[in-house]
């Protein structure tokens, strides 16, 4: 056999076989097999089918946005989320329908940009439903901390179940001031307390600091005031008078912090719920 | 300037590695899904899926295993099979640390022999046993593994406790309430229970000296107050320390059976 024999033999295995490749890879059902790694929770699996599926589609970049979402929210099921903002970051064109956008912004949101969020809204009109642009905007609101924008929403009472209650609480945001609380706990130990709505701690901190100072004053009537009794037990009343004041001070400000802390992750959570079907 | 690039780095390449799953080959796991997905075959499911599985193993993500493994079941037709998926559901048990269920796992010791896997098994065995505290069924696996022959070795194991010296918790507390620093003697920490004693004796002391003295209030705010509160922390500690003398005493009578499982794996 010589060397061009050899040659077209090859020649004609390679182009037999890209053929029939070629033809396995119509026949396959490609959105079939996703869909079954998507119901069986193999988000693995479905990364790398999703890769190779780039690599396939990279002249199309709208199938590529689509594709990047998909990973995105794969990888946030995976609880990966540094992967999950990388891929959500390559997202160029947004131009999805309508309800891959919404999971678009949810994403975004989840991943904590508000500002390409707010650039997204005004810039492009996207098409979304009212529900979902009304929960959105509450969600940003709340997340950016803006309460002047709440009478808006206010009057148009078409937000979901969840987000109306969300709306209610955030209203209700406590805004004790931590300079009051402390100034209350100066003039009454407890009353600090009181004022921020912990009333067993403030009963607490007024029997000790009562019995504190009772102490410290049948020290000063028995003993005087140069006796060492009189000096510690004062020192000690001292200390829990002034930590007193600024765990007061201290709590009105974790009070806000915490109450708004617990807003946030219900708002994450609702957005994550909505991509994924699955808490957070 | 060094330190600041050198820590820049390490926590760079810390994050990087904390999310990056380089250890499993997604592809490999890719290629045999498709082959599961696309064949009809109940074997061919079953190979693919086990394979699957071992890749899943081999990256040590034994939970993630154990689901393939549970994927197999339904299609593991042949005896063979079905020991082989149990041979491997026993390693991933064990692998995860869950060492009751690989304990408990269905495989024989006949289905071993036959997967010429006697040896791993009764590692396997052993040391599950011995981690779940199952040490009665463990000593006679023990005896069984053993050599026949080897008659002082038989003796060792026979000697084995199957319980430890098991100190209860409430009856400590109990103690601690009943005199302070009892609680802490009885779970086998004499000083902490004399320690526990002074101080609680020193502050009924404080107490009368006060009261005698005429000071009333110190001997109330600065004597009772502190007192009730190192007796109720005093009935507390003694539970902990029961508690943590059990600790002390299964890890004891773990590595004597640890010790003997070596010896007779050994041999």
């Amino acid at each position: 056999m010589n060397l061009r024999c050899i040659g077209l033999k090859i020649s004609f295995f390679a182009f037999f076989c890209s053929g029939l490749c070629y033809s396995q890879t119509i026949s396959f059902d490609t959105v079939g097999f996703y869909r079954h790694l998507s119901a069986d929770h193999l988000w693995k699996e479905q990364i790398a089918f999703n890769r190779d599926l780039q690599k396939v589609f990279i002249s199309k970049p709208l199938v590529m946005d689509s594709l990047r979402l998909s990973m995105a929210v794969t990888y946030l099921q995976l609880h990966l989320p540094d992967s999950c903002h990388r891929v959500l970051s390559n997202i160029s064109t947004c131009c999805f329908d309508k309800r891959n956008n919404q999971r678009y912004l949810s994403m975004l949101l989840v991943n904590k940009e508000y500002k390409k969020i707010g650039e997204l809204i005004s810039s492009k009109s996207l098409e979304m439903d009212d529900r979902y642009a009304k929960d959105l905007s509450l969600s940003l609101m709340v997340l950016n901390r803006e309460p002047d924008s709440m009478d808006k929403m206010q009057s148009e009472n078409r937000l979901s179940p969840l987000m109306s209650n969300m709306e209610e609480r955030y209203l209700q945001t406590p805004g004790h001031s931590p300079f009051k609380a402390g100034l209350y706990s100066a003039l009454i130990p407890g009353l600090g307390k009181y004022y921020l709505g912990y009333k067993r701690q403030a009963a607490i901190s007024f029997v000790a600091n009562l019995l504190l100072a009772s102490q410290a004053v049948e020290s000063y009537l028995k003993a005087g005031v140069a006796s060492p009794r009189f000096i510690i037990t004062t020192s000690v009343f001292s200390v829990f008078y002034v930590g007193n004041i600024w765990g007061s001070y201290l709590m009105a400000k974790k009070q806000r912090r915490d109450y708004l802390k617990q807003l946030d992750n219900e708002i994450f959570d609702y957005h994550t719920f909505y991509v994924t079907g699955t808490h957070h | 300037m060094k330190f600041s690039i050198t820590t820049l780095f390490t926590l760079l390449v810390l994050i990087t590695k904390s999310q990056q799953t380089d250890s499993l080959d997604t592809e490999k796991l890719l290629t045999q899904e498709i082959s599961y997905w696309s064949s009809t075959s109940d074997s061919v499911k079953f190979i693919s899926l086990m394979k699957k599985a071992s890749i899943y193993q081999s990256a040590g993500f034994a939970e993630s295993a154990l689901l393939e493994l549970e994927r197999a079941e339904t299609y593991a037709r042949t005896k063979r099979e079905v020991s082989s998926l149990n041979y491997q559901k026993m390693l991933n048990y064990f692998l995860a640390g869950r060492f009751t269920s690989a304990g408990l796992a269905d495989l024989k010791k006949e289905d071993a022999v036959e997967l010429d896997k006697t040896k791993e098994y009764l590692t396997m065995k052993l040391f599950s046993l011995n981690e779940s505290q199952k040490w009665e069924n463990c000593k006679v696996e023990l005896l069984n593994s053993c050599t026949p022959a080897d008659s002082a070795e038989r003796f060792k194991i026979m000697q084995l406790p199957t319980s430890y010296n098991y100190i209860s918790a409430e009856d400590c507390r109990h103690l601690s309430s009943f005199l302070p620093g009892l609680g802490q003697t009885k779970a086998g920490y004499p000083l902490k229970g004399l320690s526990s004693f002074i101080i609680q004796s020193g502050l009924v002391v404080f107490i009368v000296y006060n009261m005698a003295g005429g000071f009333v209030l110190t001997g109330i705010v600065s004597g009772v107050f502190p007192l009730l509160k190192f007796y109720h922390g005093g009935e507390q500690l003694s539970a902990i320390l029961a508690q943590k003398h059990n600790d002390k005493a299964i890890k004891q009578l773990k590595s004597s059976y640890l010790k003997e499982i070596k010896l007779v794996m050994q041999n």
